[in-house]
């Protein structure tokens, strides 16, 4: 499975706090191959200066596997921290949050343990990116550079997407037909792109989402929060996000604060799974600066 | 108005039109609705975007230190920069890997069509 052959070429560092765990897997350009002597670490205090940090936020429901087809690419020029934002993936949910504003104190406090008050260059995707651009203005000095991708909070969603949910009388069969259906109805372009193995990866993230009641997604929050950036902001959509279908120029109109605004064709919302090609592309010139 | 430039080997960069404006300028194009940058313009665009960039921040040097007071050593905190300005060198960075990517596949780059 290809989750976890790319998970083997990667550290993955588990951090106590004093509300929960936060799990990170790191990537980083030399490591490969010494990979396998290296030690779990429960403390980060080794942050190789040499290499610039990316960190990696990834979407709602999700987890670092959003970011399956992008890791080892990255990591060949930039040491790539991907997190699971609390209440995702195999990260503790603080007490009392239900969405990516309340995230944003502990998103801080882990970004400041972690690399030790310097600023990084943070990448995030949809939910991680709107979570990353409240973080970028309420916390300014923690990022260095901002890329977001197909983020939302920007006040300009169309219609609701006809999404299927799921009921607990629903057996296998019926459960990863629903992720079907929702994956390439919100997710992708191309309904071929769900593959078995993505539907695995999309059940598992579902699985251990417990922000299900988020709702600021909708809002302007985004919008609002781009007068406080202080860092450069570049924002990366997809020509066929699903959730931008007739508002994708709308977005640099919108997010006026943008440096850039770059689209990546025949690419729906997940566009650095459907497209990593192309994907790396665009942020390649961004993160090899 | 927008600025969508789009090229065969690249995706879309839009710009608002100020910003879409001024990079046309920089690289001697008319900021009309309509244009094409051709493969053989674009080492010479890529130059003058380079050239353009450290004149800014020379010009951003420049303004740094004549706003310090005079007696001020140079070891001292800087300044509060003002409103946030996003950077000519923030911004050309995508249409210079644009125009890049372009060349390398002789391909044009047009906007508005």
């Amino acid at each position: 499975m290809e989750i976890r052959r790319v998970e083997a070429l990667s550290e993955r560092i588990v951090q106590t706090y004093a509300w929960g765990d936060t799990v990170w897997h790191v990537w980083r350009p030399c490591a490969r191959g010494a990979k396998e002597s290296a030690e779990l670490t429960h403390n980060t205090n080794h942050v190789d200066a040499s290499t610039k940090p990316l960190v990696l936020l990834h979407g709602g429901s999700g987890s670092w596997t959003h970011w399956l087809r992008n890791v080892e690419h990255l990591s060949q020029y930039r040491t790539v921290w991907a997190l699971d934002i609390p209440g995702f993936g195999d990260s503790s949910l603080p007490a009392g949050v239900t969405d990516a504003d309340g995230l944003v104190p502990y998103m801080a406090e882990i970004l400041q343990h972690t690399f030790l008050g310097e600023a990084v260059d943070v990448m995030g995707f949809s939910f991680g990116g709107m979570t990353a651009g409240l973080l970028a203005a309420e916390y300014p000095k923690l990022i260095r550079q901002l890329i977001l991708i197909g983020a939302p909070g920007l006040g300009i969603f169309g219609k609701e997407l006809p999404m299927r949910g799921m009921t607990p009388d629903m057996d296998q069969a019926a459960q990863r037909k629903v992720h079907r259906h929702n994956l390439a109805t919100m997710m992708f372009k191309h309904a071929e792109t769900v593959t078995e193995d993505v539907i695995d990866l999309q059940q598992a993230n579902v699985a251990r989402d417990r922000l299900r009641r988020r709702r600021i997604a909708r809002t302007d929050v985004l919008a609002r929060a781009q007068a406080l950036w202080i860092c450069p902001v570049h924002g990366v959509w997809s020509e066929c996000d699903a959730l931008y279908l007739h508002t994708l120029e709308q977005v640099p109109q919108v997010l006026t604060q943008l440096a850039s605004f770059s689209v990546v064709p025949d690419a729906g919302h997940w566009v650095m799974y459907e497209r990593p090609d192309a994907f790396h592309g665009i942020v390649d010139s961004l993160l090899k600066r | 108005m927008l600025y969508k430039f789009k090229s065969k080997a690249t995706g879309d960069l839009i710009m608002l039109e100020p910003q879409g404006k001024q990079i046309l300028k920089l690289i001697g194009k008319e900021a009309g609705a309509k244009g094409i940058i051709l493969p053989t313009e674009m080492m010479s665009a890529i130059d003058a975007l380079h050239a353009a960039v450290e004149q800014e921040e020379l010009a951003i040097q420049a303004a740094k230190e004549a706003a310090r007071e005079p007696n001020t050593p140079p070891d001292a905190a800087p300044i509060a920069d003002g409103p946030r300005a996003i950077s000519l060198k923030q911004r050309v960075v995508p249409f210079i890997d644009m125009l890049r990517r372009a060349h390398a596949e002789d391909k044009e780059v047009v906007w508005g069509v």
